[in-house]
């Protein structure tokens, strides 16, 4: 993608009298990090980038406590926008989110990026270890061209592709104002591993839970890395009733992961930033796919991809399967 | 060693199935003791955390139970229901804990019989599965149970 | 100084001969390096950097129980005497510093029972970082790659054998009970490779004049600025080897309780929240400030030394590239 595109694209934003700032992507303090950034003049607009190394969602900042652009005033905010990169999966957690009235479009102005998947910074980080100048990536036909101080490095897509990205159902933005450089076509889910899983008698797949489980230390960093955990004030930090008690064991971690694959059941739109932000390496993705797997043969449900579908469980349909039902 | 004697928790609907459950009282039909109710106004209002909740607390199966489909008091409520404990079903299927312990049923009001067979039913099931030992202890060994 | 030599290959009879104590190393768990105890010798992995569950731990568990209680009244609390004596192996060298910087807080004004218990209890067993890490700063504030503060017995790995150094009479003991495998050093020192390492420390930060800048920048609005990318996870508390901050809760079910001591983060709004509801670092932006304050300048102010050891923990888990080191050069530029 042109990066030049980008910046122009985001000057003319800047431009516009009723956008108050744009949330973008510039370059991490060291190595292959990315750090989100908040532009407010045209000057700054130099500092925004785009790369496979992109991997959080700043959805997040839209619904994140002490947002900048809260609707205390009514009559001033609702004049005012707030310009947004979003990539596929993004979008489809801005739809998401604006279905459940949880934001209105109207403070919105979205740059699309069709998106070509995000690396896995475990995986890279592992791969160039001790590496603190910041670093170039670009992907070029299946392979990521890597810069490091002036050097460069070509590794293929799939040695380092973050896993739920490369079966990416829909990488090019649903709805956006713009759109920066040309649609991607998505690939068909893969649910393999987890009907591998699926098929094992209940006690080895609350070993192999246990086993994931008992690593968590609860930091919460795959809730609040996720765009579609934006409650204000979450169920974890209710104290009447305590649904999920602090102490860190086997049972209080249970009820967290239920708890939370709960929450985003026909939600999830699958980035994947909370299994890569894991500090423990749980693999949060097949809950978040299992529900998603099951949301679509039960209900023919897909989160996030119009904002005018009412969310998934404040619905029903009179022929909803209810075989299990006595 | 005394026949293990389930622990279910049923949540009934205050229409429906909770005056169900009266009528198999009054009609003096027998089922087995195992099940203890929390009477709810409507299925709608069982939160699906109330299901793992009670089975890391302490039961070995969970029952909701309320009115037929097109008989809620409240219009939508056991439609509402129906899907949010099909996905919290099989969530916790995939999580390692056995379907057959939360189980969802209609009984109405003048359905004694039904609600007595169900009891039933659901009792023998999870008897055969037996206690639910896994989620109920904490990684040091100590029982979060009910003593 | 004594130095022994124990060929790598040694090191699971050299743990299996330490049996009379319980160990704590890093363990292989999953695709995860975490730290915990040690069940089987063949599990330990001395990845030293991908260590997101650290040694703390060992001492200062995540959730400690107090004591337990019923409806009949009988009260148990936690026994201390039954804390085994305990080598944790395999740590950093800024991993053992950082228990000396937590013993004034435990062992001061009023020391705290269940710290000691286990710490008197503890051998730190270190090895010295040859390759110190991409965000290792360890150097500017105070410690080194090979760094003996806190540790007991510090391992060097020279190739195929690990030279051991003994720093204090625990370390001896432990050497003594595996004497069988460890052969006396040569005199050969340890200081090029020492300086090798410290050399390969590639971030640096003066914090020469640090607390007073800050004394000066509480109200400042560049607190809100820097706080704004933070999304509130706790990974940065949760990692750090010098975070203490805990939280006392009853869990309770109907017949029985327990008052269980849990770790707490300053960047979870629930951690100031009063039961009138009130929030005095009800943003963000305060709790931000308040992490940053507690470490470099409060500690500064109570305990004579900054709560931080430069282990990079917190930069490198950081989901959105908080950087601590940029962070402060950035508060030493505010005006």
């Amino acid at each position: 993608m042109d990066i030049q595109k980008l910046r122009d694209e985001a000057k003319r934003a800047l431009g516009r009298k009723e956008i108050e700032y744009l949330i973008g992507y510039k370059k991490g303090s060291y190595g292959f990090r990315i750090s989100p950034c908040f532009i407010e003049t045209k000057e700054e607009v130099d500092q925004l980038t785009f790369s496979p190394l992109c991997s959080l969602s700043l959805v997040n900042y839209l619904t994140i406590e002490g947002k900048p652009l809260l609707p205390a005033d009514e009559k001033k905010s609702k004049a005012k926008k707030v310009a947004l990169l979003v990539r596929g999966c993004d979008s489809r957690a801005l739809n998401q989110i604006i279905a459940e009235g949880g934001i209105s479009p109207d403070q919105l102005y979205v740059i699309g990026i069709p998106c070509s998947g995000v690396i896995d910074l475990k995986k890279i980080e592992a791969r160039f270890p001790h590496t603190p100048d910041p670093v170039d990536v670009v992907e070029e036909n299946g392979n990521y061209i890597i810069t490091i101080n002036d050097q460069s490095h070509t590794v293929p897509v799939d040695e380092l592709k973050a896993e739920t990205c490369k079966t990416c159902q829909y990488p090019t933005p649903l709805t956006c104002k713009k759109l920066i450089g040309d649609k991607r076509a998505g690939n068909p889910p893969q649910y393999e591993d987890i009907q591998i899983l699926e098929a094992q008698p209940p006690e080895e797949k609350w070993q192999f839970w246990q086993n994931q489980f008992s690593r968590c230390i609860r930091c919460y960093a795959c809730r609040n890395s996720c765009p579609l955990c934006y409650c204000d004030g979450c169920i974890l930090e209710k104290l009447k009733p305590q649904w999920v008690k602090r102490s860190v064991d086997t049972n209080e971690n249970f009820m967290f992961h239920i708890t939370r694959a709960f929450h985003l059941a026909g939600r999830c739109i699958s980035c994947g930033e909370c299994e890569r932000v894991c500090p423990v390496d749980i693999p949060l993705m097949k809950l978040n796919r299992k529900m998603e797997k099951d949301v679509k043969e039960l209900f023919d449900f897909e989160a996030g991809l119009d904002p005018e579908v009412k969310p998934l469980l404040n619905t029903f349909a009179i022929e909803d399967p209810e075989d299990f039902i006595l | 060693m005394s026949e293990f004697e389930p622990n279910i928790v049923a949540f009934l609907c205050n229409w429906c199935s909770y005056a169900g459950a009266d009528l198999t009282g009054t009609t003096r039909t027998h089922y087995p003791p195992t099940v203890k109710v929390i009477r709810v106004m409507c299925t709608g209002r069982v939160n699906p955390l109330f299901v793992a909740q009670v089975l890391r607390t302490g039961a070995d199966g969970v029952l909701i139970s309320g009115c037929h489909p097109g008989e809620c008091h409240y219009m939508k409520g056991n439609f509402l229901a129906r899907r949010r404990f099909i996905i919290m079903r099989n969530l916790l299927e995939f999580i390692g804990i056995d379907p057959q312990r939360i189980r969802m049923s209609w009984v109405s009001a003048s359905e004694g019989k039904k609600f007595a067979d169900v009891i039933t039913e659901v009792t023998e099931d999870i008897k055969k599965l037996g206690p639910l030992q896994s989620f109920k202890e904490n990684v040091n060994g100590h029982p979060k149970t009910e003593g | 100084m004594t130095t022994y030599t124990l060929p790598k290959d040694k090191l699971p009879e050299f743990l299996s001969a330490l049996s009379d104590y319980e160990i704590w190393a890093p363990v292989k768990k999953g695709p995860a390096t975490l730290f915990d105890r040690l069940d089987d010798l063949k599990d330990v992995d001395l990845d030293l950097e991908n260590q997101p569950v650290i040694s703390k731990k060992a001492i200062f568990p995540q959730n400690e129980p107090l004591f337990s209680y019923d409806r009949k009244g009988t009260v148990t609390e936690t026994d201390l005497n039954a804390v085994k004596n305990t080598i944790v192996f395999g740590i950093r060298p800024c991993d053992a510093r950082s228990f000396t910087l937590l013993d004034p807080v435990f062992e001061g004004d009023v020391p705290d029972p269940y710290y000691r218990a286990r710490r008197s209890k503890t051998a730190l067993l270190g090895i010295a970082c040859n390759d110190p890490f991409v965000n290792c700063f360890c150097t500017s504030i105070g410690g080194s790659p090979f760094g003996r503060e806190g540790l007991d017995l510090l391992f060097i790995d020279c190739g195929d054998l690990f030279t051991l150094e003994v720093i204090t009479e625990t370390g001896k003991e432990i050497t003594g009970k595996a004497s069988s495998l460890l052969s006396p050093a040569t005199a050969e020192s340890s200081e090029q490779i020492a300086q090798a390492a410290t050399d390969k420390i590639k971030r640096h930060i003066d914090l020469t004049g640090l607390p007073e800048k800050l004394a000066s920048l509480f109200e400042h609005p560049v607190w809100k600025e820097f706080a704004s990318k933070c999304i509130g996870c706790g990974i940065c508390t949760y990692s750090c080897p010098t975070c203490y901050c805990f939280d006392m809760q009853d869990e309770t079910t109907l017949k029985q309780g327990r008052r269980v001591r849990i770790w707490d983060s300053c960047m979870f709004p629930e951690y100031t929240l009063h039961a009138s509801g009130h929030n005095p670092r009800a943003t963000r932006t305060e709790r931000f400030r308040n992490r940053i304050y507690h470490k470099f300048k409060f500690n500064m102010d109570n305990f004579h030394s900054y709560s931080c050891v430069g282990c990079g923990r917190c930069i490198s888990l950081c989901p959105v590239n908080i950087d601590l080191i940029d962070y402060l050069s950035r508060v030493k530029e505010t005006e």
